[in-house]
């Protein structure tokens, strides 16, 4: 069995064992994995990985995304490769959180705790999202527009001023992503002087799911603008999805969970298996 | 308050205000070009506070002939006057701190009418007050006179101020930057002299105003003289302050991008063009004259690289041949050390 790096390249080899969404996320920045092939190239395993933090100079985590093989053995050579990733890119802290149990055991003799706990991402439908306590009817400013209205140099400079305030919401390589990775019809702007200061981004899914990445205003009146910004946005989702259309939400911050508890007061993450190991 | 003859001492505080505004006015003019937002806005709070400083000090020259000669109905209209110019000096001054505050024209314009508004309907209730007194009234016989509702008259006034103040805090709060010293010079002096009017009686609001003004007038030119008025940017001047801050530890220069112009090149042109892409939160320094360093206090890489990427791709696509570098401060690398190694400076 040879265990190879999966990268752009060769990630068409196992979008059909990852799955669609997995084998997108391998073309962006920080997108690791390890792939097991045999001598006529057919896959029987991979391992992937985001790395978070890389950029900046503090400690380098890593979260296991996937991991799948047909046999043990197959994924003990697969962790293995992963054990030498952790000492060549430095990488401080590793941490999983799947619903998949049987991954969860195999990261477990890896090293990984478990703890079986509500998952951070609360998966919901469109026509859940516009029965929140909000008026989607409202009129809305000129300047809150769609992303498709703003240039490019304009979209860049948002996310330049967003990372120099340390604001890139779960995309940890928001600097690495150009415009069109996220759904130009449904994400929305606020725009002054020229000027993006309020974005709510949301990333179409290969599988038809619209997810949640970054939700931020500045600028004087900035909660005006986020409540403007969220009924932008599931105005325009209504518009160009059917209400059956499913969006996750990923809590990965304290406001964000805080605003998801106010506006979804019922919506719950699933159960998943979690756990971190040092290295 | 019963005003029956001339007080010399506020006359002399209303001319000294009065001179005080004319020489800012004159300096303004001649120091912010029409460009220059904040400068415009600044210009048209003078020129207010000018014509009520002026009025004023006809109203204390007529007001001193009880005679009867100076009819009671101009000194009415000269009164009204300095009130609605008083007025229109506090819609100002608002102005001018949400665009100090918030550095955006689209948002001013927004809240055109939610400042004016107030302020208009003041204006009105003076004009009533000519035919109806319900503000104040006057004449050679009893003199000035208000009534029990100017107090409450006075209160959106004042509340223009305290708006102006408490938006400022916490917009500096929210965005942990330093304090804006632009509101307080202009605040603490109009406070300072409203406090000895109302004790003293003596006419000195104008001259609060008027030092305030100045105060804000010297602040602002200061900062023009780190300005390099080829490029806009900052000139090798400001590198002196940028070390002092980074050495008391209210700076953290993290990462520097140096982009080199080809000799012969046009410098403004280019930097017109290049400012499109250059974030507000960082200093771009015109070190030489085809050099420019841009310095932030993000270390992150993904920044770096976005930013180098967007300085040579414009550059490239208005014409221009740039050398673009950029260095990141290393992880215990002292902040003054890498400013040092990476900018040729002197000190101050």
């Amino acid at each position: 069995m040879n265990i190879i790096d999966i990268a752009k390249e060769n990630i068409e080899d196992f979008s059909e064992l990852l799955g669609p969404d997995i084998a997108e996320d391998m073309n962006r920045q920080f997108y690791r994995g390890f792939g097991a092939v045999d001598d006529s190239g057919a896959v029987h395993g991979a391992m992937i990985y985001e790395l978070f933090g890389v950029d900046l100079d503090g400690d380098t985590t890593s979260r296991i995304v996937a991991l799948e093989g047909d046999s043990q053995d197959i994924k003990d050579e697969l962790k293995n490769a992963y054990a030498k990733d952790v000492t060549e890119s430095s990488i401080d802290k590793s941490f999983y959180e799947t619903p998949n149990e049987v991954m969860a055991d195999d990261l477990v003799s890896f090293g990984f705790s478990k703890n079986a706990q509500e998952g951070r991402e609360v998966i919901v439908t469109l026509a859940d999202v516009a029965k929140i306590p909000i008026d989607l009817k409202a009129k809305l400013p000129p300047y809150i527009v769609t992303l498709s209205d703003v240039s490019v140099i304009q979209y860049r400079n948002f996310v330049k001023k967003a990372i120099l305030k340390g604001n890139k919401g779960s995309v940890d390589d928001l600097a690495y992503l150009s415009r069109s990775w996220f759904e130009k019809d449904v994400s929305s702007c606020s725009v002054t002087d020229d000027k993006i200061d309020g974005v709510f981004l949301i990333r179409k899914t290969p599988s038809g799911v619209l997810q949640t990445k970054l939700y931020t205003a500045y600028g004087p009146e900035y909660v005006k603008k986020l409540g403007f910004l969220l009924i932008k946005t599931i105005q325009s989702g209504l518009e160009n999805y059917p209400p059956e259309t499913k969006i996750a939400i990923n809590r990965h911050s304290k406001e964000v969970a805080a605003m998801t508890k106010k506006i979804l007061a019922s919506a719950k993450g699933e159960n998943v298996f979690s756990g971190t190991r040092n290295g | 308050m019963n005003m029956a003859s001339i007080s010399i001492v506020d006359l002399d505080i209303n001319v000294a205000a009065l001179v005080l505004l004319i020489g800012v006015l004159v300096m303004s003019l001649r120091a912010f070009n029409k460009k220059n937002f904040r400068g415009k806005l600044f210009v048209n709070i003078v020129i207010l506070m000018l014509i009520n400083a002026a009025v004023n000090i006809a109203v204390l020259f007529l007001t001193s002939d009880t005679s009867g000669r100076v009819p009671d109905s101009l000194i009415m209209v000269l009164l009204t006057a300095v009130e609605i110019s008083y007025t229109m000096v506090m819609v100002e001054w608002l102005f001018y701190a949400m665009y100090d505050t918030f550095k955006s024209e689209e948002y001013l314009k927004r809240k055109r009418w939610l400042v004016l508004g107030p302020g208009l309907v003041l204006v009105v209730i003076a004009v009533i007050n000519l035919f109806v007194p319900i503000l104040f009234t006057y004449d050679h016989v009893n003199g000035y006179q208000s009534e029990i509702f100017y107090l409450v008259y006075n209160i959106p006034r004042h509340l223009y101020i305290i708006i102006s103040v408490v938006q400022n805090t916490r917009y500096r709060l929210r965005e942990k930057s330093a304090g804006a010293l632009n509101i307080w010079l202009f605040v603490i002096p109009l406070v300072l002299s409203t406090v000895v009017e109302t004790i003293t009686g003596y006419s000195i609001t104008a001259l609060g105003c008027a030092i305030g003004f100045t105060s804000i007038y010297i602040v602002m030119t200061s900062e023009m003289c780190y300005t390099d008025f080829e490029s806009g940017f900052f000139n090798p001047n400001y590198l002196s302050p940028l070390y002092n801050r980074t050495e008391a530890g209210s700076y953290l220069p993290s990462s520097i991008i140096t982009f080199k112009l080809k000799e012969g090149e046009d410098v403004e042109a280019f930097s017109n063009t290049i400012r499109t892409v250059l974030p507000d939160e960082c200093d771009t320094i015109r070190t030489d004259t085809n050099s420019f360093i841009t310095v932030s206090e993000s270390k992150d890489r993904g920044y770096v690289f976005m930013l180098s990427e967007d300085l040579s791709m414009i550059a490239e696509d208005a014409g221009f041949d740039v050398e673009v570098d950029s260095v990141v401060r290393g992880k215990n690398e002292p902040p003054e050390d890498f400013l040092i190694d990476n900018v040729v400076f002197k000190r101050g």
